[in-house]
């Protein structure tokens, strides 16, 4: 990349890794007041549900992503502040807790001061969530 | 259980479809904000600083923007244990039919503006859609939720969100 203060259509954004441990899981829970057992009930899930592990919050990982584009445009304008005007996600599969999540995404749209971005998450090169998401520099 | 072959839009989920939702009226505290705020790791000191917030031209400590969530979440959830599920969710969201599993769908968002300490937040849901579609497991009942979430008369998030029952 030869400036990384210009942004252009097909950009990658600086990758950001996660890997969300049981405590991240019950203090996005409880910051919501989010009751569902699922993400913190082991032998519930696993038992009863089927799942191999306690799942991340669907919603934790769009604000991973969020962070992704947030980060990586401030990286580029230091300084500014990155507003969110639109944003679609959509989860494909579960990630569980203990795995380590990795957040790419590339710049798909300019348009002035707009950036539009694609936006995955992927668990061992699965995707676990995909959105795409609006961004206005201020 | 349903055979694949009939349907799970009955008469009883066509009725339970048509009901309204009541508005929901949240004040947003500094306290909820921080919380937010902590759990997904956010460091910059508008979330938690007054003084902060109004010097970067906010009226008060200001929420992340996927905060939202919150609004969504915690006044649903937020009932006497006796209304909640043996999953922990509150029976709401769930048509009368009998369904072997959820998935969530896509989530559609519109943000314009932010949510800050003191705010007033109406929250506004509606389901703006009920289809179904015959998958390869059998019928498939999608529900489209639009939750909006308003302060002083101005809509801050627009939320489209789709959940799949099986």
């Amino acid at each position: 990349m030869a400036d990384v203060h210009r942004i252009a259509v097909d950009d990658e954004l600086a990758e950001q890794r996660r890997t969300p441990d049981p405590v991240d899981l019950f203090q996005f829970s409880a910051a919501l007041w989010l009751t569902h057992r699922i993400h913190y009930d082991r032998d519930y899930t696993t038992e009863v549900e089927g799942h191999p592990g306690l799942p991340v919050q669907g919603p934790l990982q769009a604000v991973y992503l969020q962070q992704l584009v947030r980060d990586d445009l401030q990286r580029r304008r230091p300084g500014s502040r990155v507003r969110i005007a639109r944003y679609r996600f959509r989860h494909v599969a579960p990630a569980y807790v203990g795995q380590t999540l990795t957040c790419r995404g590339r710049v798909i749209s300019v348009d002035g001061d707009r950036v539009g971005c694609e936006v995955w998450a992927e668990v061992e090169g699965h995707r676990t969530t995909v959105g795409e998401l609006t961004a206005v520099l201020t | 259980m349903a055979e694949s072959s009939e349907t799970l839009l009955t008469d009883a989920t066509r009725a339970w479809a048509d009901r309204t939702y009541p508005v929901r009226h949240v004040t947003v505290t500094a306290g909820d904000i921080r919380r937010f705020a902590y759990a997904t790791g956010e460091t910059d000191p508008i979330h938690f600083d007054r003084e902060a917030a109004r010097a970067a031209g906010f009226r008060d400590v200001v929420a992340p923007p996927m905060f939202y969530v919150f609004l969504r979440v915690s006044p649903n959830h937020l009932r006497p244990r006796s209304e909640l599920e043996p999953d922990g969710s509150p029976s709401e969201d769930i048509p009368p039919v009998t369904i072997t599993g959820a998935m969530a769908g896509e989530t559609e968002l519109e943000i314009d503006g932010c949510f800050c300490a003191g705010d007033e937040v109406g929250c506004h849901k509606r389901l703006a859609d009920l289809t179904e579609k015959v998958g390869r497991s059998g019928p498939l009942l999608f529900l489209t939720f639009e939750h909006r979430y308003d302060v002083a008369g101005a809509t801050v998030v627009r939320e489209r969100f789709t959940r799949i029952l099986r």
